[in-house]
């Protein structure tokens, strides 16, 4: 079936997803990169380029490289928002005979909606030569302040580019859908946007399978992209200050001195001073000159102050529009890479005394809401299975009192899994299944499922029988548990049909009270597994000294017999330290008994064979 | 012999029925099992990236580093008072290049190319006898990662007449 593409078509930059797998995934342009400047370019060569190709030539070729065409698309040229934008695009753009825009590449005049074919058309080309198939139709995304006249030129765009566009889908509302928003009935969602180049706030309501925007404000011309001149014009400011040199005519110093404060505005998401380092970033006279700053968190805000005072601004202003108070506010999202700075989080989280939203990279999130949709449209395959997990851990009871897991939690079923487990003590007829739910560590604290005994055990030492249990989960959720004695092919089994269906409150209260008790249980399961070793190392040592008889000397057997007993005296005590250093005595005067015998000895074997036929 | 029992209509959509049902259900075990094949080939296909590019980030800065020595390289050469100092510094770029080159890391030659933006940015144009559009000096060195341009030659441009 033909995928549907989610394309997050931005005026800096585009991002494209799909569902895979039930699940969203960004998928990279040709050369590498998740999201693609949308910019088209006629070289001087007369050829074109798209994207990051189409930035590396722009310093020198200003004229016939198309930027930011999304300010422009279905809009009247008389429209003064267009304008105001002639006036600093470096291009060239006139009125069109049906009074529209149209953008002056190479020789030819061109509509907004055939640049953004461009760019939708190498994202098409990009995702088909990655996928490895045809995509024909797509989601597109536009601002929610887009009118008919936008979102139709945009729907355009697409077919241009040979893309049937199955839905216009505002931005904010994708972001929502990213998070799962939509589900959330009668719930008023902030969408808080500042991107590279537009600062967008939109306020939805999400009804019955609607969502609705309820106001839109922001700045069209307010985003990170003023954060970083802002960064590069301090820089070459104190820079000029200390050195007395103005780097801002040195084509490779600023260069630099852009990357190096890029870099600072990131690094400063996460610390709260860098360096900013620069060798060599300009000579004099009297020789090389270095750059050498510290940057703060704090100057950095103190930079970009009313920038973000004037993202709150407006974003007040337009819950205000909406007619909401602030604390009717149910939900609030941050989109665009710019929201990684902590400033900028606090500041939202101030305003509307909650955490936003944030776990999906913000760059990436409109783009994904596309994927969404297109999955919704694209209707996956008809689930003929709905798979389900299991929501606790299902183990068995082991010497000690330990639950053995032996389905983990979240496990897809059906699933089956089984182990081989043996006797604690010699001559044991019998075993007793106990099945348990629960994320705690010891078998008493969860909860029984059910309790069986395998009997018919034929008489052998401890440790030596083999009892296969297995645990089977069918798509209904019942629970088969059996257990088999490999040496008489006896077996018991117990069906329990309820494992899966515990109330959501039930799985929750269970799981808290697994994370409370983690660390006492740790404790309390360590130290019975010392118990259980130590009492495991008691017996083979007592049973190879009775073996090694008269084979030893009687110095070795009065020391080995010493270690025992040291460690009899310890292992029921509470003090884990304690007996595991006894095991450790213990373990290495054992081994002098295998090296004396090893020398004296080879007999020993014959006895073992006859005691495995035993089985 | 028995007699036959007669078949009813009943029966006959009832067959139709299962016969969709088990088509249905054969159909979506056969697409559990090639989404699974097709994830572990996906899978594969990431880790080997990872492997590839894992470290592409961290390159990314090493290569701000290199920046810096082919800067004092620069510096001492054009002053001339050290040249014990510029060998050393020499040696240890060229050891760096080499460490680089083991992890896939390659500079890209620009100059006396023709301008290509899959590898070069341009950041100016200035007046050379050369053809236009020919790369005449290289203001930041380029660099691929195996065959993905990590960072394009910062390059200038001979202009057009």
């Amino acid at each position: 079936m033909a995928k549907i593409l989610g394309i997050d078509l931005g005026t800096t930059n585009s991002a494209m997803a799909i569902i895979e797998g039930g699940a969203p995934r960004i998928i990279e342009n040709v050369e590498g990169n998740r999201t693609t400047p949308s910019i088209v370019a006629l070289s001087k060569a007369n050829e074109r380029f798209v994207g990051t190709l189409g930035k590396r030539q722009s310093i020198t070729n200003p004229k016939n490289t198309i930027f930011s065409v999304k300010r422009l698309i279905g809009r009247k040229f008389s429209d003064s928002v267009v304008q105001q934008d002639k006036k600093w695009l470096p291009y060239d753009i006139r009125q069109s005979e049906s009074g529209g825009v149209d953008i002056k590449m190479g020789d030819r005049w061109y509509t907004p909606e055939e640049i953004s074919a461009m760019v939708l058309a190498k994202l098409k080309a990009d995702a088909e030569a990655k996928l490895g198939e045809k995509i024909e139709e797509a989601v597109i995304t536009v601002p929610a302040y887009f009118d008919d006249s936008q979102r139709q030129a945009t729907k355009n765009a697409g077919e241009i580019a040979g893309l049937k566009v199955r839905r216009i889908l505002n931005e904010p509302t994708a972001a929502a859908l990213a998070y799962g928003l939509d589900k959330s009935k009668n719930e008023k969602i902030v969408v808080y946007d500042f991107g590279g180049g537009t600062f967008d706030v939109s306020v939805l309501e999400v009804g019955d399978n609607t969502v609705e925007v309820k106001a839109t404000g922001g700045d069209t011309h307010l985003g990170g992209d003023d954060f970083d001149k802002k960064i590069n014009e301090y820089l070459a400011t104190e820079y000029k200050k200390a050195e007395g040199m103005d780097v801002s005519r040195d084509p490779l110093a600023l260069q630099r001195l852009k990357e190096a404060a890029e870099r600072a505005k990131h690094e400063l998401s996460t610390a709260f001073e860098t360096e900013i380092n620069i060798p060599y970033i300009s000579s004099d006279a009297s020789g090389p000159k270095h750059f050498l700053m510290k940057l703060s968190r704090s100057k950095l805000e103190e930079l970009v102050r009313s920038e973000v005072d004037r993202s709150v601004m407006l974003t007040e202003k337009t819950i205000k529009e909406a007619g909401f108070k602030m604390n009717e506010i149910d939900e609030v999202i941050l989109v665009g890479g710019q929201t990684r700075m902590p400033a900028i989080q606090d500041a939202v989280k101030k305003l509307f005394q909650k955490d936003p939203h944030r776990g999906i990279n913000p760059d990436e999130v409109v783009a994904i809401g596309a994927a969404v949709q297109a999955g919704i449209l694209q209707g996956d395959v008809k689930d003929v299975l709905l798979l389900d997990v299991t929501p606790l851990t299902l183990s068995i009871e082991t010497l000690g009192g330990i639950a053995t897991p032996m389905i983990p939690k979240n496990t897809t079923v059906p699933t089956a899994k089984s182990q081989v487990f043996s006797t604690a003590s010699d001559n044991q007829p019998s075993v007793e299944i106990h099945v348990l739910q629960g994320e705690r560590q010891m078998a008493s604290d969860n909860k029984t499922l059910a309790r069986f005994i395998l009997d018919g055990i034929p008489p052998a030492p401890r440790g030596v029988p083999q009892v296969e249990v297995s645990f089977d989960i069918d798509a209904n959720g019942i629970l088969s548990v059996s257990a088999k004695d490999k040496a008489s092919g006896k077996s018991q089994s117990v069906k329990i049909e309820a494992s899966t269906s515990l109330s959501k409150e039930e799985i929750e209260r269970l799981k808290n009270e697994a994370m409370q008790h983690a660390d006492e249980d740790n404790k309390k399961r360590e130290l019975i597994e010392a118990r259980n070793q130590a009492e495991n190392l008691v017996y083979v040592a007592e049973k190879s000294l009775k073996e090694a008889e008269g084979k030893i000397s009687a110095e070795l057997h009065q020391s080995v017999t010493g270690k025992v007993n040291d460690l009899k005296q310890v292992k029921d005590k509470d003090d884990v330290a304690l007996i595991k250093n006894a095991i450790e005595g213990l373990s290495e005067e054992l081994q002098k008994i295998g090296a004396s015998l090893y020398n004296k000895d080879k007999g020993a074997e014959g006895e073992k064979t006859e005691e495995k036929k035993e089985n | 012999m028995n007699e036959e029992t007669p078949i009813s209509n009943n029966d006959i959509s009832e067959v139709d029925k299962l016969k969709k049902e088990r088509q249905e259900y054969l159909e979506g075990w056969q697409r559990a099992r090639a989404e699974l094949i097709n994830y572990k080939k996906g899978e594969a296909e990431r880790a080997e990236t990872i492997m590839r590019f894992g470290n592409e980030r961290l390159l990314r800065d090493v290569v701000t580093v290199m920046d810096s020595f082919d800067l004092s390289i620069a510096s001492l050469e054009a002053s001339g008072k050290d040249p014990v100092m510029l060998r050393g510094v020499l040696m240890t770029r060229t050891q760096l290049e080499h460490v680089l080159k083991e992890h896939g890391l390659e500079s890209i030659k620009s100059i006396g190319k023709e301008f290509n933006p899959v590898e070069h940015e341009v950041l100016m144009e200035i007046e050379s006898d050369k053809s236009p559009g020919t790369v005449i000096e290289e203001v930041e060195r380029g660099w691929k990662l195996y065959d993905k341009v990590i960072r394009p030659a910062r390059v200038k441009v001979a202009k057009g007449k």
